[in-house]
């Protein structure tokens, strides 16, 4: 089933993941930011030549995308596919400047502000669904304004893990908990739940299916084509019963633009119309991450094929 | 006489646990369909047995949590063990009480 040009993201992304942020760390501390490029655009290029699947994935997304946006607003997009690429290395900089505490809250465009201060102050915790559209690491920023925000990020593979220590050893103090998850059982959801009741957050993203968060999939409509997705996140999001919201934090020409948006006060997924139910909320999530995809095309940072069935 | 009746006044309050579970399980996963007699306290919960599945061990260990309170270590194999039939989960849950 596993032919070599038919993996699961979770294996393509360890091509050098782990290595290549710490060697990219190093170049920037040492060299600042116009050596970083210069040693970035190879290895850019690299991949962008050699990571064939890679590069049919990043066609189709951008095909997609294209087309949705011309049948909403009428107006043709042209994408160039190695932007994607390039996006991607502009995207591993502002996590690792985001990291060193060089983007403060002053680079970071709030758009509902009022509302998420509001909502953080009730300590009612939550889950927050996030996805590869964008960068939310650059959101560690807002711990500082937003002390009380504290999150828990779920992470699957050991090589998050790996990074996380890598940049915790230059930024200790952070707002932001990695949570491993290789297994879901009921440990971990009271776990997750514990956390909710002292008004934590929990943030997992919803657009990669996952080993450990049961590999079932959920299809949905995303930019004009049936796409599948994970339903482990909602089922959590269900099950710990706690109000569940939607978070992006995009690039835009000056700094970044966070979205904090209400999703549910809770996800009910009743046990005898459990696929129906949880269908519905995959595709407000899938709706949600389209109007994301068109409005910053380039920072769609899943390089494999979401329309694909695994 | 009074030392023999201890364990006899233990496994009534089992009961009355194992009792109370089940109609723990049947409000946590809107078992409908089922009454507390339906559910036999040796009896597998999942698979085989009562036939939940693995979300429904997810909001079982959410509604013990809240109920009564209880952590368990992450570690599948215990947890499984814990969770295989009413009766054993009385048995955690009264070593919490």
């Amino acid at each position: 089933m596993t032919k070599p040009d038919n993996l699961h993201w979770s294996k393509i992304n360890e091509r050098g993941s782990s290595i290549g942020m710490s060697l990219l760390l190093f170049i920037y501390t040492l060299f600042g930011k116009p050596l970083f490029y210069l040693i970035l655009l190879p290895v850019l290029l690299y991949f962008y030549v050699t990571g064939k699947q890679q590069r049919h994935a990043v066609s189709k997304f951008q095909a997609n995308v294209s087309l949705a946006t011309e049948n909403r607003t009428g107006n043709k997009l042209k994408l160039i596919p190695f932007m994607q690429y390039f996006e991607f290395g502009r995207s591993a900089l502002d996590k690792v400047t985001a990291w060193m505490g060089k983007i403060g809250i002053e680079d970071i465009t709030f758009n509902n502000k009022p509302q998420m201060l509001e909502i953080v102050a009730e300590q009612k915790g939550g889950v927050i669904l996030t996805s590869h559209l964008g960068n939310m690491e650059v959101c560690r920023a807002l711990s500082e304004e937003v002390p009380q925000l504290k999150v828990n990020a779920l992470v699957h593979t050991q090589n998050a893990v790996k990074f996380n220590q890598l940049l915790q050893s230059i930024s200790p103090t952070s707002g932001i908990n990695l949570i491993e998850v290789n297994d879901m059982g009921p440990e971990t959801a009271m776990k997750l739940f514990d956390k909710i009741e002292q008004g934590e957050y929990i943030a997992i993203v919803g657009d990669r299916t996952s080993i450990a968060l049961h590999n079932r999939i959920v299809e949905a409509e995303f930019l004009g084509e049936t796409a599948y997705f994970p339903e482990g996140p909602f089922i959590l999001a269900s099950i710990l019963k706690s109000p569940v919201y939607f978070m992006s934090c995009v690039r835009e020409s000056k700094g970044f633009s966070v979205d904090f948006i209400p999703y549910k006060d809770k996800l009910i997924l009743k046990r005898n119309q459990r696929q129906e139910s949880l269908k519905e909320a995959v595709q407000d999530y899938a709706d949600w991450l389209s109007d994301l995809a068109m409005k910053a095309p380039y920072q769609w940072f899943n390089f494999f094929d979401i329309w694909q069935k695994k | 006489m009074y030392l023999s009746k201890l364990p006899l006044l233990k496994d009534i309050a089992l009961k009355d646990l194992e009792l109370e579970l089940k109609t723990l399980i049947i409000e946590t996963l809107n078992l409908e369909d089922l009454t507390p007699a339906d559910i036999i306290s040796d009896d597998a919960l999942f698979g085989e047995g009562l036939g939940l599945d693995s979300i429904d061990a997810l909001e079982l260990g959410v509604a013990l949590k809240k109920q009564y309170n209880i952590t368990l270590d992450a570690d599948s194999e215990e947890t499984r063990a814990h969770f295989a039939s009413v009766s054993a989960l009385a048995k955690l849950v009264s070593s919490y009480q």
